[in-house]
């Protein structure tokens, strides 16, 4: 009798525990959407994984951040929440001190030539008055300004976006007032929303 | 002897009522199961136009006025007459269910009297109009989270909102004059600060009264280094 209620409780436990770690832990991948780089998972701060390619943890649910191990380096979407068994992807990007960085003089010059030769009948008319790149330094957001407005008058501001692809840079769709996704359908929303608010 | 025949009826009544019940059952199945075959591919859409006893046809085909028709989804032109009223005709599209309401207008005192007389279908119609607008509101604000904070309206701008030829949302600016745009984008901006559910890059925003002139109507830009 003793040993039937041993193998029941043992039975139990072991079902009991099955199911509370089911329930608690998801399985998580993460996948590099580009560049693999050093990446720490992070849970009130305290790591809890690391991977350095594309990996698969258990994770308790809840949310956590995942940071990237290497100076000037960022992750585009550093938060996330477990809930159900999903797929992250880790996208590494450039930090901001990193894109400061790269945005040299001579480089915004470089860029806003290719810009202004697709439009140098309004080269007079409107400067740049904003700057920055974004993601890997391979998107590049610009403000600009009309000039010689009259005084009391508030300048129109336009707002445009150039991409580099294979090493060479180009102006993404129009210059416009605002950015939407509508307008602007292949540039990470993030972007648009950080050009916008430039 | 008497008892027996009153047996034997008894016999008989009985046989014919339980073929007379299972007659009745074998019907309502039949007909449950050819109401429900026909509404395969149809959607309910409630027909109201005021008076209800208008006639209401849809591509020429009669439909009940004041109830409820399974319909096929697409487009259809909506005629409705009755002596006395202008004629209606419009164009509508079948492709959820749905309410197409309507009033008509009178022309002469026949219409006139029967407005009058029916009046209960006009006041329900307009009651059903005004809960159905703002069901409709309230989903478009769900939908359309901008919404809660529009109209704008000052000396120098306006932003509204208008829905274009796709059912799409599209916001719209006017502008006194162009030295106004950016003000109206700092607006819109502020909106998108102050409420997380706003997402600008998310609507299509028309700028009237200013100009773009970096804009070509769509033509590809390309340049290299």
């Amino acid at each position: 009798m003793n040993r039937w209620l041993a193998i029941f409780l043992v039975v139990g436990v072991l079902t009991g525990g099955c199911w509370w770690f089911f329930a608690n832990y998801k399985r998580v991948e993460f996948e590099f959407t580009k560049d693999a780089r050093e990446v720490v998972i992070l849970r009130n701060e305290v790591e809890v994984g690391r991977f350095t390619e594309n990996a698969s943890f258990w994770l308790r649910r809840g949310e956590f951040e995942m940071r990237a191990e290497l100076e000037n380096y960022t992750i585009l979407a550093p938060i996330f929440i477990v809930e159900e068994w999903t797929t992250i992807d880790v996208d590494v990007i450039f930090s901001d001190t990193r894109l400061a960085e790269l945005l040299t003089d001579e480089t915004s010059e470089r860029l806003e030539a290719v810009f202004w030769r697709n439009y140098s009948e309004l080269v007079r008319d409107f400067e740049v008055v904003e700057r920055r790149l974004f993601l890997r330094g391979d998107w590049y957001g610009i403000v600009l300004e009309e000039s010689g407005v009259e005084r009391g008058n508030e300048p129109v501001r336009v707002r445009g976006i150039m991409q580099r692809v294979s090493g060479e840079w180009s102006i993404v769709g129009e210059p416009e007032v605002l950015l939407t996704a509508a307008t602007h359908p292949e540039v990470p929303r993030d972007i648009l929303r950080k050009i916008n608010r430039l | 002897m008497k008892q027996v025949q009153h047996e034997q009826l008894t016999d008989i009544q009985r046989k014919w009522l339980r073929i007379a019940f299972v007659l009745v059952i074998g019907f309502l199945v039949v007909w449950v199961i050819g109401v429900q075959i026909s509404r395969i591919g149809r959607v309910a859409v409630e027909v109201k136009f005021a008076p209800f006893d208008a006639v209401v046809e849809l591509d020429g085909v009669r439909v009940r006025n004041g109830s409820v028709n399974w319909m096929r989804e697409g487009k259809y032109i909506v005629t409705v007459e009755r002596e006395g009223f202008e004629r209606v005709e419009r164009e509508i599209e079948v492709a959820e269910e749905q309410q197409i309401l309507g009033m008509m207008v009178a022309v002469d005192d026949i219409g006139r009297n029967i407005t009058l007389r029916r009046s209960r279908d006009f006041m329900m119609v307009e009651s059903l109009a005004g809960g159905l607008a703002r069901e409709t509101g309230r989903r478009e604000r769900e939908d359309w989270p901008i919404l809660r904070h529009l109209p704008v309206r000052n000396m120098l701008f306006s932003i509204g909102s208008e829905i274009d030829e796709d059912g799409e949302l599209v916001v719209v600016v006017r502008l006194g004059s162009g030295a106004f745009q950016e003000a109206a984008v700092r607006e819109l901006l502020r909106i998108e600060r102050e409420d997380e559910d706003v997402d600008l890059i998310d609507y299509n925003i028309r700028f009237e009264g200013g100009e773009n002139p970096f804009r070509r109507n769509g033509s590809s830009i390309g340049g290299t280094e």
